[in-house]
């Protein structure tokens, strides 16, 4: 009797075992099929932005992604933004790691992305772009790294200067807009006994005054021509057209039009100072538009503030031979993509980097008042129909037919020279080195 | 047949196992990074192409002690230890001393409040008073009220010699805190009956301040130096929230002149030779505590 038992028994505990497994076999069955059901279809890119994500114009760029993400389900963008200095250390650490992002703005060289293009970190847009190159503005879409395309340009270009005039102030002082630097420096006396800045500039982060006003001034004091000479080493930087660039910077400062308490001043803390009257002019890059006119802007909703804001550039120097009433021009930020991505990803990847650039993504920008890149879309074919302009957006759409453009330094000389630049203009404004001393240590920095 | 060791072998084998796991850890997370360090600062290295080429020599040294920038950056380091070690214990001391021996009331909201800034990351303290010192802030505003100017701002930042000034506050603000609960634990676990019988034979306080009480607390007063000493050497957040090391290199100490070679203008193989050098002078400060130590106080840690 027991022995049949015992034989059932053993069947009993087979059976089970058998019940068991199955049931193992089965979960795992399931959970790998879920697994690529999940896969089949759905791309993940990892995705740095460059947005200032607390300022209305780096909430455009967010809506512009969102807009992206409702467009593309099966496109999963694991998005990480950020801004200014922490952008570009992040982005180099991620580099350095060999862990680059699959899409990231870049810069269209210069200090700011080139070493990622001389490391063949990046991919070339052209074979993606294809045909549609032609849809974008000429300049927008021009080589950027030998023959290559490393990022597509959101605009049509950035004009680092921008003069913001508080017309209305400029009344209440009895005023007049300055036609000459002479004019220019002479309000200086006046602005400052009313208790007011006459000029806001944020110069705590040293590239500001570099990108926003020497820039200019050397592009017409010394003329673009002789930049390019300089750079290749067919001049010096020690050169009288520097020096007096250099001068001029310290004049600015001298004459009090920028107090030297700038230089403590955060980017980002100057347009509040503008817009609550505290200083007649303001100079920022054409992307701080934006962050007057977009929703939930400074001055989003007080057009008749707005219309008191004109938009010019510095005025002309005695001594200059570039162009009148310039400003420094450099092809706008973009997205481009990590190179040696999978045909799939690349594929994904490449959407994401047209979209930013493409027609739907410039509509969200004009009709929010402005992005992180001003105003001029890449894109040339655009609906605008139905976006009620705000006054300021007309001001800088009508900006640059009215100023030509000089390079921006910071695109066009890399490493220990902008570096001595940036932190040298800061000493020139504090008054810790001469014109003629930090000339030399620039053209020294280059090292030939 | 049981497997059995000596008693000294079994000593040794459990101190291996214990030793064994933190020493490998050690090696991993700081030992091979300074041999790497090493080795990379005699090289040109390529980060981004992960290529070190042999043969730099002493180059990159010779450029950094050639620097100004790094002597500027050496010399605010050492304000920084300074404050740290001249400024941070002794107030600490003294509040831990005034707390002790119940010179105030409300004993436990003065411990509270001076320890609370401890507690906050650094970062976050670096942008409070950032904001605070900033032109568009707070401290501005009332000094402009107070002064009766408009547009005063505090120019202390922009000046070259004194720019280290604000940041000796903060740091003072912040960590002064640490160290008063540091000796305060100390203090407490003294004997009261000392001080009684000091102050039964006639001490004053000052005297049993002095002659009691900072004796015993020598060890203690040490060993928070070497650890003041090293965290001013490895301090990066606050400086770097507060002033980015700026204008220009005012307020630059040499780990944000590290940072700025080797992350900024991406030159790993000046930034691992600077490193080094941080390393090398860290052990030699810390040596000179201990021989300091032990001419003033003797072996008794």
């Amino acid at each position: 009797m027991g022995k049949i038992k015992e034989s059932s028994q053993i069947k009993k505990e087979e059976e089970q075992k058998m019940k068991r497994s199955m049931f193992y076999v089965l979960t795992l069955v399931a959970a790998f099929s879920l697994v690529f059901a999940s896969c089949a279809g759905a791309v993940t890119l990892n995705f740095l932005l460059y947005a200032d994500a607390s300022m209305p114009a780096g909430r455009v760029e967010q809506d512009v992604v969102a807009a992206f993400e409702a467009a593309y389900p099966d496109i999963e963008l694991k998005i990480e933004t950020l801004y200014d200095e922490a952008f570009h250390e992040k982005l180099a650490a991620l580099a350095a790691a060999g862990a680059l992002p699959d899409v990231m703005t870049l810069w269209p060289g210069g200090k700011r992305s080139g070493y990622l293009y001389e490391a063949g970190l990046i991919e070339d847009l052209y074979p993606y772009l294809g045909a549609e190159k032609a849809n974008f503005v000429p300049g927008a879409v021009a080589s950027q790294y030998e023959g290559k395309l490393m990022e597509l340009p959101m605009g049509a270009g950035c004009a680092t200067q921008v003069l913001f005039v508080n017309t209305e102030l400029l009344d209440q002082l009895g005023m007049a807009m300055p036609q000459t630097f002479e004019e220019f420096k002479a309000m200086a006396p006046g602005i400052n006994a009313a208790g007011l800045i006459p000029l806001i500039m944020p110069n705590k982060e040293s590239w500001v005054m570099q990108c926003s006003l020497f820039s200019t001034i050397v592009g017409r004091i010394a003329g673009t021509e002789w930049l390019m000479d300089a750079i290749a080493g067919v001049n010096s930087f020690t050169d009288s057209e520097f020096v007096r660039s250099l001068e001029i910077v310290q004049e600015f400062y001298a004459t009090g039009l920028i107090p030297v308490s700038s230089i403590q001043l955060a980017y980002g803390d100057s347009p509040p100072l503008f817009t609550e009257g505290e200083g007649v002019f303001m100079i920022d890059g054409d992307w701080r538009v934006g962050d007057f006119t977009a929703t939930g802007g400074l001055m989003y909703d007080a057009p008749e503030e707005q219309a008191k804001i004109k938009l010019t550039v510095v005025p002309d120097f005695a001594d200059q031979v570039g162009p009148s009433s310039s400003t420094a021009l450099v092809a706008t930020t973009g997205l481009g993509m990590k190179a040696g991505l999978s045909p799939e990803k690349a594929e994904a990847a490449f959407k994401l980097v047209r979209f930013y650039a493409g027609p739907e993504a410039a509509r969200i920008r004009v009709a929010a008042g402005g992005g992180m890149a001003g105003i001029a879309p890449s894109y040339k074919y655009l609906d605008l129909s139905g976006i009620e302009l705000s006054p300021l957006t007309v001001e800088i759409i009508g900006f640059y037919a009215k100023h030509p453009g000089t390079p921006v330094l910071d695109a066009v000389i890399v490493g220990d020279p902008i570096e001595r630049i940036n932190n040298g203009l800061q000493e020139l404004g504090l008054g810790q080195i001469t014109p003629e001393q930090l000339a030399a240590e620039v053209e020294a920095a280059f090292a030939r | 047949m049981k497997f059995t060791i000596s008693e000294k072998s079994e000593k040794a084998l459990t101190y291996t196992l214990f030793v064994l796991p933190p020493l490998f850890l050690f090696i991993l997370v700081i030992g091979y990074p300074i041999l790497k360090s090493l080795y990379l600062s005699f090289t040109d290295y390529n980060i981004v192409k992960n290529e070190a080429v042999w043969g730099a020599g002493f180059k990159w040294y010779v450029k950094m002690f050639k620097h100004r920038d790094f002597w500027w950056a050496l010399r605010n380091t050492f304000i920084v230890a300074g404050v740290s070690v001249f400024g941070q214990i002794p107030i600490g001391f003294v509040l831990a001393y005034a707390l002790h021996r119940k010179f105030v009331r409300f004993r436990g909201f003065f411990q509270g409040m001076v320890f609370l800034p401890v507690t906050i990351s650094m970062i976050v303290v670096g942008l409070l008073w950032l904001k605070m010192f900033s032109p568009v802030g707070a401290i501005t505003s009332l000094l402009r009220i107070i002064k009766d100017d408009p547009r005063y701002t505090i120019g202390i930042f922009l000046n070259k010699t004194w720019a280290m000034l604000p940041i000796g506050f903060v740091l003072l603000w912040q960590w002064t805190g640490f160290y008063m609960v540091i000796f305060l634990a100390n203090l407490q676990k003294l004997d009261p009956s000392i001080i009684e019988a000091a102050m039964i034979d006639g001490a004053s306080e000052a005297q049993i301040f002095l002659k009691v009480i900072l004796p015993l607390l020598a060890g203690t007063i040490v060993i928070s130096s070497i650890i003041a000493m090293a965290g001013s050497f490895k301090g990066f957040a606050l400086i770097w929230a507060l002033t980015r090391g700026g204008p220009v290199n005012f307020t630059e100490v040499i780990t944000i002149y590290m940072y700025r070679y080797a992350f900024q203008y991406q030159k790993y193989d000046f930034g691992c030779a600077i490193s080094i050098v941080i390393v090398a002078i860290c052990i030699l400060l810390v040596m000179l505590t201990q021989f300091i130590k032990r001419k003033l106080v003797g072996e008794e840690l």
